[in-house]
């Protein structure tokens, strides 16, 4: 069974009305303590004034804000959630200015929200969990958690999701204003989690409907405004997560996991084909009905790095590739029930798109196993970049990655972080030094979830040493649920 | 001013929800299109019969707008999957509820579906990939998984006795 285990074994039993009276932690006593991770936080609302610096100190020059997004309520009335990408929306936003760092996070009130906390239940699976009894879902917005990314853009925080509309957050109170609708055509669309910013500042984003097998594209100026959507059809409905933009192209890779099957939730659509290959499709920018598809063969992913076009014309590109669907459909569930599961890790991988449609994809992971949520200097978005940022290195009988890692993808050799055995690493963002000269001048920055002290930290490195470790550490006096996609707004 | 450039062929919209469609095995037969022959009903008058016949009262509630009209269709198994309703209403939204009446009903087994058309434009709208954008809804207040509720949940019946069926969207 990979949902509500504790509810059905007490439905065996007959004493289903004691679902609601018994206390989160006599579940989570019996769980392994990285279980943490995947715990709700101490509040639905969190703030702290000003985060203890326990190491170094903070660059006078690093000012914004660097907001975090990810399932936050995995656990209701003493129900679990099913799978890790269907807990609600939890927004997290460090200010960080005149040496000193404060933390407000909160979970998004989506309609899906307000709905889940009147029933005191969860009253829809939008992703991975099968609920016993749903209430009315009228649209993929109804199960919209608004929990995988964030943009801020126009004045405002979009809280990203896969499946629907981006959700508008005041982006210093984290207040929800309700989805955004681009235009009334556009509205209830999906806007996917991994929009990509031009040399130009425009936004490029995508959503994808497997049924139709179709893609609508997005094209958004530097201040929000929607100055251009298309539909794409023929798209094979294999599921797609992210997407890669060069100066000049958009990439999008139709996976081998392929919706081709009945099923309660999003997932169970969805199932790996060994024989089936990717299929890409690289669209112009300029000109979107200028299309151009690739095939490779089968395979899955969920990220990509960055993406460039060579001199001699063939695009290349870097991803994150996991192995078949392992993470998304076994491991995913398992880490909700305090279990690992075999066979969750990413390699990286360079693609290579020649001028004549051939394609080719190699491996370029070095011994540390498992390479996840890739970043690079935004600024080079497009163009070829040196520098490519990834958590990684799994440790023995514990989930996640301990390490940031710096890969120079020119030399092929690596920089390494380990934060230790107890400490579970998330994505960090590359945050270029303002006149920074060159590629790799400038921070990282990331959280960390010790599950050891079960205290989440706010890490900044330079990434040009990023193997002399941390310039500066923030403690919170809590631990957060380990959330995806994070986004930085400078000042 | 920024002009919006928008491609979407009008005709080439599929009624699909999404991954919606695929889950309720609705793919043709979706929410969308089931409630919006709406619109095509005419209402009938029952011809003379010795059964007794009785009457439905439907109250509709949870307008999120206080705009347009209710679009609600009577239908029996048959129209449920897509062919003509027996009855139609169009009643516009002012107030919190509303209310509309179907008489002189034979014995047998009905549903209601209505959509709310809060821009009163006689469609029920729907964006580029088909996903309805007005809300509907279904008799028992039933629900579907991201689709058409079943017609074993919307169904009730009616054997001479008045039935009431309180909606909300």
């Amino acid at each position: 069974m990979t949902q509500f285990n504790r509810r059905n074994l007490l439905k065996t039993f007959g004493a289903l009305t004691l679902a609601s009276s018994l206390p989160h932690t006599a579940f989570a006593s019996s769980m392994p303590d990285w279980h943490i991770g995947w715990q709700n936080p101490k509040s639905h609302r969190l703030h702290t004034g000003a985060l203890r610096l326990v190491h170094g100190a903070l660059p006078k020059d690093l000012v914004g804000r660097f907001y975090r997004n990810g399932p936050g309520i995995h656990e209701r009335s003493g129900e679990r959630l099913g799978h890790w990408f269907d807990g609600d929306g939890m927004m997290q936003a460090f200010h960080l200015e005149g040496g000193k760092v404060s933390h407000t996070g909160r979970v998004i009130e989506t309609e899906l929200y307000k709905q889940n906390e009147k029933a005191g239940r969860f009253t829809a699976g939008g992703f991975g969990t099968v609920i016993d009894n749903p209430l009315p879902m009228l649209g993929p917005d109804s199960a919209n958690a608004a929990n995988t990314s964030v943009l801020p853009v126009g004045g405002e925080l979009l809280a990203l999701w896969e499946g629907g509309s981006a959700y508008r957050l005041d982006p210093v109170t984290l207040e929800a204003k309700g989805p955004k609708i681009w235009t009334s055509e556009l509205q209830g669309m999906p806007f996917s989690a991994h929009p990509k910013i031009d040399q130009k500042g425009n936004i490029w984003n995508f959503g994808q409907s497997v049924a139709m097998k179709a893609l609508v594209i997005y094209k958004i100026s530097p201040t929000g405004e929607l100055l251009e959507s298309k539909l794409i059809r023929d798209v094979p409905g294999g599921m797609i997560h992210d997407f890669c933009i060069t100066d000049r192209h958009l990439i999008f890779m139709a996976s081998s996991f392929r919706a081709v099957k009945h099923g309660r939730n999003y997932l169970e659509l969805f199932e790996y084909q060994k024989e089936t290959p990717q299929r890409m499709i690289v669209l112009e920018m300029d000109d979107l009905d200028v299309r151009k598809d690739y095939e490779l063969p089968s395979g899955f992913q969920f990220h990509f790095g960055n993406a460039y076009v060579e001199a001699s014309g063939d695009i290349c590109f870097t991803l994150c590739k996991t192995h078949e669907d392992d993470f998304v459909s076994r491991s995913a569930k398992a880490l909700m029930r305090g279990e690992l599961s075999e066979g969750g890790s990413t390699q990286l991988h360079e693609v290579r798109l020649a001028k004549d449609g051939k394609a080719r994809i190699r491996p370029i992971s070095g011994k540390l196993a498992t390479h996840e949520f890739p970043q690079f200097n935004l600024n080079y978005s497009g163009r070829r970049a040196r520098y490519l940022y990834t958590v990684g290195k799994s440790v023995d009988g514990r989930p996640g990655e301990s390490a940031i890692l710096r890969h120079d993808l020119v030399k092929g050799d690596m920089a390494v972080h380990d934060y230790g055995p107890t400490v579970m690493a998330e994505e960090h963002l590359f945050v270029p030094r303002p006149g920074g000269r060159s590629e790799d001048d400038g921070w990282l920055i990331g959280t960390t979830l010790d599950f050891q002290t079960k205290i989440t930290r706010l890490n900044i490195l330079r990434a040009d040493r990023l193997s002399d470790g941390p310039i500066a550490i923030f403690e919170l006096p809590y631990a957060l649920p380990l959330g995806f996609h994070g986004a930085w707004s400078g000042v | 001013m920024t002009r919006i450039r928008q491609t979407f062929k009008k005709s080439a919209v599929v009624l699909s929800l999404t991954f919606a469609a695929i889950i309720t095995g609705c793919a043709t037969s979706n929410a969308s299109e089931t409630v919006a022959k709406v619109s095509n009903a005419v209402e009938t008058t029952p011809t003379a019969s010795s059964q007794t016949l009785a009457d439905i009262t439907v109250n509709v509630t949870g307008f999120k707008a206080q705009t347009g009209a209710v679009m609600a269709a009577l239908v029996d198994a048959q129209g449920y999957q897509g062919g003509q309703p027996l009855r139609g209403k169009r009643v516009d939204v002012i107030g919190e509820a509303i209310t509309m009446n179907f008489q002189g009903l034979p014995a047998g087994e009905y549903a209601v579906r209505m959509y709310h058309d809060v821009n009163g434009d006689g469609k029920m709208n729907s964006n580029a990939f088909g996903i309805p954008t007005e809300p509907f809804a279904f008799s028992n207040n039933a629900a579907g998984t991201m689709g058409p509720a079943p017609w074993s949940k919307a169904k009730f019946s009616v054997s001479g006795e008045a039935v009431v069926q309180n909606i909300s969207f």
